[in-house]
């Protein structure tokens, strides 16, 4: 087999049993390997019934036919599993190392089941597997663990592993790697410390084989003026992901104080530019990355000076810790940053809880009796800090928080609902729909709830074409129209991406994946049947949520969405009404061929091949 | 046509892409990302195209991909041309077309830019390119585009796509490539005429009017 290791680990934590699963090679022309072949696993093995913190969860890590290769942004895996936050389907993602060495280690990916007596870590060597005790690891940070391990087993390990909020069950709890790159959203972290797992430590010497390594190198050698010359790539270059929020801060994309405001005279003090100015001390890249898009910084002055990150914050986090929180001070960001990575919490997350927690202070839902010893104020340091302390170690008003935003709502009641940022139990990441509806639909459609980058269709609202899947027309960012069938294409071919396993940030033209991936594979495959198995894993997770209750009902919005306008900035005026929504919906559940509940119909789970 | 005469034919035709890719850049007039070429064999209702965003001064018969008069790839590793639409369009359209070039001549797009038309300043000008219209500006890449090329590319050997680059057409290869080496030539030595004066000399009425008789231009 090519570019394929065609073997999955399982490890049963409760029984100590470590198998080894062939996979064939239907199943990856059907799913084509990473979070494809973890909905397929999951959508068979993990019933509805089953509770996201129990041990019948499974925990499926898992990499693509391209990890590792020679094409470049292949550094990625993705890690799947019932999300304690949706109690729905649960994907989160990360780039780095860890994912290639799986690979040389002779592996797709792993299933994790049941729950260890005790805490342990995995340890895979190639073909020693071995499950350890972590008594020694456990309540250590993130980066900590991952020292320790090292030390212990040596600089070649790499190594992926939750921090004291993963062990106390933080539902936004995160996977860590590679120094700081971070599996972040649904919860994964808190499945992983639910079933006593603290880390994989992994290491592999074995090539990966590919069917045509010269003919790849050679393409490859002439594509890169093209893909290096794209406007994201170029930015993404030079400043890393922030480099755009100048830029979504003039559309009014970027939330600030818990998505009330539409300016904000602090942002440029967070700006990608001044952030790189005074901040960054050098890029980073990932396996194979001709971007490199992450940043080293180190905090020069002030009391956190001295602070040094390896994987520094990106536009996310620039903004999920400060625009959000009205904190316009990046030391601080960076600092908020660092205990994250600390505890492995999701920052986005993070930040829309604790500006949901402030703005419950403000409006008296809350007051000191209920958060005592703890400061609650907009772009104070102290409130920031301290409440990702109280979150991490699950401390008092943390203790309610680290339940997530839409639980917190539901324990503090009083109408904050109407204010908590979240959908399906996922909380929003840092774009605000109401500077582009189409990224509306998407939150309300997206099978792990509010994301942000399954389709990314804020870039056809932007302007940009995709010739390649049919997208020619230009969407008015503020109109409905024709976002449901846009929406559902990107949505296809985004599940393949993150199959094969590629970074989004690559902008290689879909057009060249289908022969990258057969001269990787030896398998042949046309872009028109890679996009069918993007809707077939579409539609696979649908049917997870279905099957966990999702329907229609549950493809909302946020109240403050829907009901309050921004009184200022580029989307002046601007909600979603539920008319618009509606509309958006059913425009898009006609063209996936889902009833007007959202469930996709037995006709189009025929054609994919899900049902019989 | 027996299929071992046939194979060799396309191999050869796919050979003749790259050569005259190769000398198109080496002239100037296809960069290292804009520009593209196919060829089909007479009457064939599929195409060879040259492969988008590959670096195109290095291109090899292996890049390039088969394509039919719908677009779709027949055979071949990565994506064809952006432009395949408007190729197939023409194809659709003039059966005695079996090569298409679009280049990026700096100088034939610069002076539609500027709203010079191209004019009989030599005979050559006339006979060889005949009456080079201008296509209005369309996104690349879409379905808009080809289907304006393909109601202007009636009876046309060369075309400009505003504010986008040209396009020539011929039996052969060697004939889409003469057409459009002659307009960017044309185009240049106008450019220079027009530099030093405004009213430029035409070639006199009586033999545009015979060209246009010999030729139905």
């Amino acid at each position: 087999m090519y570019g394929y290791r065609g073997k999955i680990l399982r490890v049963d934590l409760s029984s100590r049993n470590v198998q080894v699963n062939n996979i064939e090679e239907e199943v990856l022309r059907k799913f084509i390997g990473g979070v494809g072949l973890a909905a397929k696993i999951i959508y068979e093995e993990v019933r509805r019934e089953v509770s996201p913190l129990e041990p019948e969860n499974k925990l499926v890590f898992m990499t693509g036919p391209l990890t590792g290769t020679l094409v470049p942004c292949t550094g990625r895996y993705v890690v799947c599993a019932k999300s304690p936050l949706t109690n729905a389907w649960g994907e989160a993602h990360s780039s780095g190392f860890w994912a290639r060495e799986l690979k040389r280690a002779g592996y797709d990916g792993i299933i994790i089941e049941g729950k260890s007596e005790k805490p342990v870590y995995l340890l895979i060597n190639d073909e020693e597997v071995r499950i350890e005790s972590a008594n020694a690891l456990w309540g250590r940070g993130c980066l900590e663990t991952e020292r320790l391990l090292k030390n212990e087993l040596g600089e070649n390990f790499k190594v992926a592993c939750i921090g004291p909020a993963g062990e106390r069950l933080v539902r936004f709890a995160s996977i860590l790697n590679d120094e700081g790159r971070a599996a972040g959203r649904c919860g994964m972290g808190a499945v992983m410390g639910a079933k006593l797992l603290k880390a994989i430590a992994v290491k592999g010497t074995k090539e990966i084989p590919i069917k045509d390594p010269e003919r790849i190198k050679k393409i490859l050698r002439r594509i890169y003026p093209q893909i290096m010359s794209f406007p994201t790539t170029q930015i993404y270059s030079s400043y890393g992901t922030s480099g755009e929020l100048l830029s979504f801060y003039e559309y009014g994309d970027v939330p600030i104080k818990n998505f009330t405001v539409g300016d904000w005279d602090k942002i440029e003090k967070i700006s990608g530019e001044v952030y790189n100015e005074t901040m960054v001390k050098r890029k980073i890249a990932c396996w194979n990355c001709p971007i490199a898009c992450w940043r080293y910084v180190k905090v020069e002055e002030g009391p956190y000076a001295g602070l040094e990150l390896k994987r520094g914050p990106e536009y996310e986090t620039l903004t999920s810790l400060g625009s959000l929180l009205l904190n316009g001070r990046l030391d601080v960001i960076i600092k908020a940053n660092s205990l994250c990575n600390h505890y492995g919490m999701d920052t986005i997350s993070t930040g829309v809880c604790i500006a949901f927690a402030i703005e419950c202070y403000d409006k008296g839902i809350i007051t000191n009796k209920e958060a005592p010893n703890v400061s609650l104020k907009w772009g104070d340091p102290e409130s920031i800090i301290g409440l990702i302390k109280a979150i991490g170690e699950r401390k008092g008003i943390g203790d309610i928080l680290a339940e997530g935003v839409k639980r917190a709502s539901e324990k503090f009641g009083k109408d904050s609902e109407k204010f908590a940022m979240h959908v399906k139990g996922l909380e929003m990441p840092m774009h605000d729909p109401r500077a582009f509806k189409g990224m509306g639909l998407q939150y309300a459609v997206s099978n792990r709830g509010a994301c942000h980058l399954q389709g990314l269709i804020l870039r056809i609202e932007q302007g940009e074409r995709m010739t390649d899947l049919k997208i020619y027309e230009r969407l008015d960012r503020f109109k409905i129209k024709n976002k449901g069938r846009v929406l559902g294409i990107l949505q296809n071919w985004h599940e393949v991406l993150e199959s094969l396993i590629i970074c989004k940030f690559l902008s290689i033209p879909p057009g060249h994946i289908p022969g990258l991936y057969s001269l990787t594979t030896g398998i042949p495959i046309t872009l028109d049947s890679m996009l069918e198995a993007g809707e077939r894993i579409y539609n696979i997770k649908r049917m997870f949520n279905v099957n966990c209750g999702i329907t229609r009902d549950e493809d909302t919005l946020p109240y403050r969405i829907m009901h309050e306008k921004l009184n200022e900035g580029g989307a002046l005026g601007q909600l979603i009404s539920q008319n618009e929504l509606n509309v958006m919906l059913s425009e898009y559940y006609a063209f996936r061929g889902w009833d007007e509940k959202g469930i996709p119909t037995t006709e189009t789970l025929k054609r994919l091949g899900i049902a019989e | 046509m027996n299929e071992f005469l046939s194979e060799n034919l396309e191999e050869d035709l796919k050979e003749e892409i790259c050569s005259t890719m190769k000398r198109l850049f080496d002239r100037g007039l296809v960069s290292a990302l804009g520009g593209n070429v196919s060829a089909r064999l007479p009457g064939a209702n599929e195409f060879w195209m040259t492969p988008s965003g590959v670096f195109k001064g290095e291109l090899e018969p292996d890049d390039l991909i088969k394509v039919n008069l719908d677009g779709k790839v027949i055979e071949g590793v990565i994506r064809p041309s952006t432009e395949t639409p408007f190729h197939a369009m023409i194809y659709k359209k003039r059966a005695d077309v079996n090569a298409v070039v679009h280049c990026h001549n700096p100088v034939a797009t610069g002076l539609a830019l500027a709203g010079i038309p191209i004019q009989p300043i030599t005979a050559e000008s006339a006979v060889v390119l005949r009456k080079v219209e201008i296509v209005p500006w369309a996104f690349p890449g879409t379905d808009a585009l080809a289907n304006l090329v393909g109601k202007h590319i009636d009876g046309a050997r060369a075309l400009i796509l505003m504010n986008h680059g040209v396009v020539g057409v011929g039996y052969n290869l060697l004939e889409a490539e003469t057409i459009v080496e002659t307009l960017e030539e044309v185009a240049m030595t106008q450019f220079v005429a027009n530099f030093f004066k405004k009213e430029i000399p035409l070639i006199p009425e009586e033999d545009i009017e015979l060209i246009k008789k010999l030729y139905k231009v």
